[in-house]
């Protein structure tokens, strides 16, 4: 046993989840009736024809008269060789429409990631190390402040005070400037301020309350009695024992607020993401592009929690790999 | 660490010690000296003095025992020496003076280049003293390598040959083993190599052994005289464990609430004890008739000491004269041997706390011998962990 045989059996794991997503997907496609052939049985009757011998065609056409087991094993097919159907709305293929939407909510979400994984962490450990001053008690405030407040209010605000008012940033997002640009970071900077002010509260009261708890313990007082130096002692002795229970809560928060405000965040601010095109497509009942997006969240999370489980083993010596 | 933020910590130690020079030639001054210590705590009960005025030293490779029942403000005593106390809501009043240094008057940065090579600590409770984030074998090389610029590579073999002193069967294997992976008493055993790793001149020991099995009670404190011999470091032992005190003590004081209530060689302490609270403490010893009761009544409360002497409302032999003004002074009986009790001033009659008589099992002179032997015997009976609970002032706790 060791490390590359837990990470090992987690990938399979978590191979073995996304197929039961993806089956229980089919499964409930598959019980539901498929607007396409009933469009056909309208068709055909309003045009005078048989509309049991068009459902029939239009069945046919679509694979669905097939046995299950046989659709199944297309279907599993198509999701794994990321052949993931038509989109009527777009126009295209859904693979190609995901990934053009991917490109556009990666330039926002992972500068929001990284900046919520750097700053969250460390305004909750210098709040700790500074516990009841003025300073903790302002990263307090600031941390309820972007918690409570909706991200896409707060985003309205902000663009109506900075892109309307003052005119510091376009109103309208671009798709011509390059990634990185100027004006791109300009144009990005308010939606990832609004996102990582939701993120950050979170994040920042656990690290603030597990440092806390650290920076009381028996080995503070050893490394102090060594020698260290305060900095040295929270950077090394409270801030990497605060990432253990910190790493089991950011990626639940993270997909929480990927899912949920950046849908909201990308309409307030007309970035044509993952967002924009799920809502789109929700409202538009594309069901091959909703089922794309859906599917794609749901690996971004499966994946997610994969990474937390073997970040949270790294991080602490004390859980065993053993019977995982 | 980077160089830059190193260069100074070499440059106080190396200003230490000139003056460590200066001051050996002067005269004899000891290697601490404690003056006045007082530790106050900022509570929302009020002002909790922890320690309150307390005078002691400790000269170069002699063992001297702080002792007293829990809460007497021993650990407090110790860690205000290197200001481990934090402030706030700590306060440290006094002069605490190493090597001709007050260690209290010390920038922040002076004092962290005095603790590990110069002062080290050893904590009462291993298994928290280490953090479980990280080896034991990188514990000791950050101790090591915050103080001196050494390479990874002979860092890690000076822990390994210190973790080799220290009895750790297979060093360098067990160089990258987590705390989690030791028992309690290796992972003293590690504490100590930390405690080791720079090379100190003073140990202080906050009762290394409490939370260890009595079986390996005995070895860690065999270990500790060892390496105080081979090392030629001074010992400041803090305990509650007489049988302890009178194995390793060269010399002893004895606290009760914040305030120094007798102190002298362990031969004074243990064969002419002279203040109340020391004769009711080795009376708690095994063999001696007050081993189930205690001491009766408890601490006083911190946040308001009562008048006079504190021991006065726990006290048999207290007068009135106990309860006003403040603790008595300390009266010198011989050489070296003080004790703050009004029986042994102002011409009153100090047979009347020596108990000739007194139906508590002390004795006079002739006796005192057979209490010296007993409470060292009962010191090497749990140190043999033929006896499990070993004779001291436990029982006494929280009565």
């Amino acid at each position: 046993m060791g490390l590359p045989r837990y990470v090992a059996a987690r990938v399979v794991w978590a191979a073995v989840v996304s197929l039961v997503i993806v089956t229980i997907t089919f499964g409930l496609m598959a019980a539901a009736p498929n607007p396409a052939v009933q469009e056909a049985a309208t068709q055909a009757a309003l045009e005078g024809g048989d509309p049991e011998e068009a459902v029939e065609r239009e069945r046919e056409l679509r694979g669905l008269d097939e046995p299950l087991h046989v659709r199944y094993a297309d279907f599993l097919r198509g999701v794994y060789t990321l052949n993931w159907g038509w989109s009527d709305l777009q126009n295209r293929p859904v693979s190609e429409a995901l990934s053009e939407a991917l490109f556009y909510t990666a330039q926002y979400s992972v500068p929001w990631t990284v900046l919520t994984l750097l700053i969250g962490p460390l305004i909750g450990v210098y709040s700790a190390a500074n516990m009841y001053s003025w300073r903790d008690h302002l990263a307090t405030g600031v941390a309820f402040f972007g918690y409570a407040i909706p991200n896409f209010f707060f985003g309205i605000i902000l663009l109506l005070l900075f892109g309307v008012y003052l005119e510091w940033i376009p109103v309208v997002y671009n798709t011509d400037v390059a990634v990185f640009s100027l004006e791109n970071a300009r144009q990005l900077a308010i939606p990832v301020f609004v996102l990582v002010t939701g993120s950050i509260g979170a994040i920042m009261r656990v690290s603030r309350n597990e440092s806390a708890e650290f920076r009381n313990a028996d080995f503070m007082k050893t490394a102090k009695a060594k020698g260290v130096s305060p900095l040295r002692a929270y950077a090394y002795h409270v801030m990497r024992p605060t990432m253990v229970p910190l790493s089991t809560t950011v990626v639940g928060q993270l997909l929480a607020i990927f899912l949920g405000s950046s849908l909201l965040v990308e309409v307030v601010f007309g970035i044509p993401g993952l967002g924009r095109l799920t809502f789109d497509a929700l409202i538009a009942q594309d069901t091959n592009l909703v089922l794309g997006t859906t599917l794609l969240f749901t690996f971004v999370a499966v994946v997610g929690n994969l990474i937390e489980d073997i970040v949270f083993t790294v991080l602490d010596p004390r859980i065993s790999y053993d019977d995982r | 660490m980077s160089g830059t933020d190193r260069d100074p910590e070499v440059e106080a130690e190396a200003d230490l010690d000139a003056e460590t020079e200066a001051t050996a030639e002067g005269g004899d001054e000891p290697l601490l000296a404690v003056e006045g210590l007082r530790t106050t705590f900022e509570t929302d009960a009020g002002t909790l003095v922890a320690v309150d005025g307390i005078d002691f030293t400790v000269s170069e490779g002699e063992t001297v025992c702080l002792v007293g029942e829990s809460g007497s403000g021993k650990t407090v005593a110790t860690e205000s020496i290197t200001r481990l106390v934090d402030s706030p809501p700590g306060h440290i009043e006094g002069r605490v003076r190493f090597r001709g240094h007050d260690l209290l008057a010390m920038d922040a940065e002076a004092i962290r280049s005095v603790r590990g090579p110069g002062i080290a600590h050893v904590f009462q409770n291993p298994q928290d003293a280490l953090n479980h984030c990280y080896t034991v074998g990188w514990q000791i090389v950050e101790a090591i390598r915050v103080h001196e610029d050494v390479s990874e590579a002979a860092a890690r073999a000076r822990a390994v040959e210190l973790l080799d002193r220290v009895g750790i069967a297979n060093p360098s294997a067990r160089f990258d083993d987590y705390p989690h992976e030791f028992s309690g008493g290796q992972k003293q055993r590690v504490m100590i190599a930390v405690a080791l790793a720079g090379d100190p001149d003073l140990l202080v020991a906050d009762e290394p052994t409490t939370a260890l099995d009595v079986t390996v009670q005995a070895r860690i404190l065999e270990l500790l005289s060892e390496l105080q011999a081979e090392f030629g470091m001074g010992v400041l032992f803090v305990t509650h464990d007489l049988g302890v005190v009178a194995e390793i003590a060269d010399r002893v004081v004895v606290m009760y609430a914040g305030k120094v209530m007798e102190r002298g060689s362990v031969l004074d302490v243990f064969e002419r004890p002279s203040h109340p609270y020391t004769r009711a403490l080795l009376s708690c010893l095994p063999g001696r008739g007050n081993e189930v009761t205690g001491i009766e009544g408890s601490l006083p409360d911190p946040t308001a000491p009562p008048e006079g002497c504190r021991f006065a409302p726990r006290c048999e032999h207290a007068i009135g004269a106990c309860r006003r003004g403040e603790q008595p002074p300390e009266t010198e009986l011989t050489e070296g041997h003080g004790v703050s009790c009004v029986f042994y001033r102002d011409g009153r009659d100090p047979s009347v706390v020596r108990g000739n008589g007194n139906g508590n099992g002390s004795g006079d002179g002739s006796d005192a011998e057979t209490k010296r032997r007993d409470a060292s015997r009962n010191g090497s009976r749990s140190a043999d962990a033929s006896t499990p609970g070993t004779g001291g002032a436990e029982g006494s706790d929280g009565g």
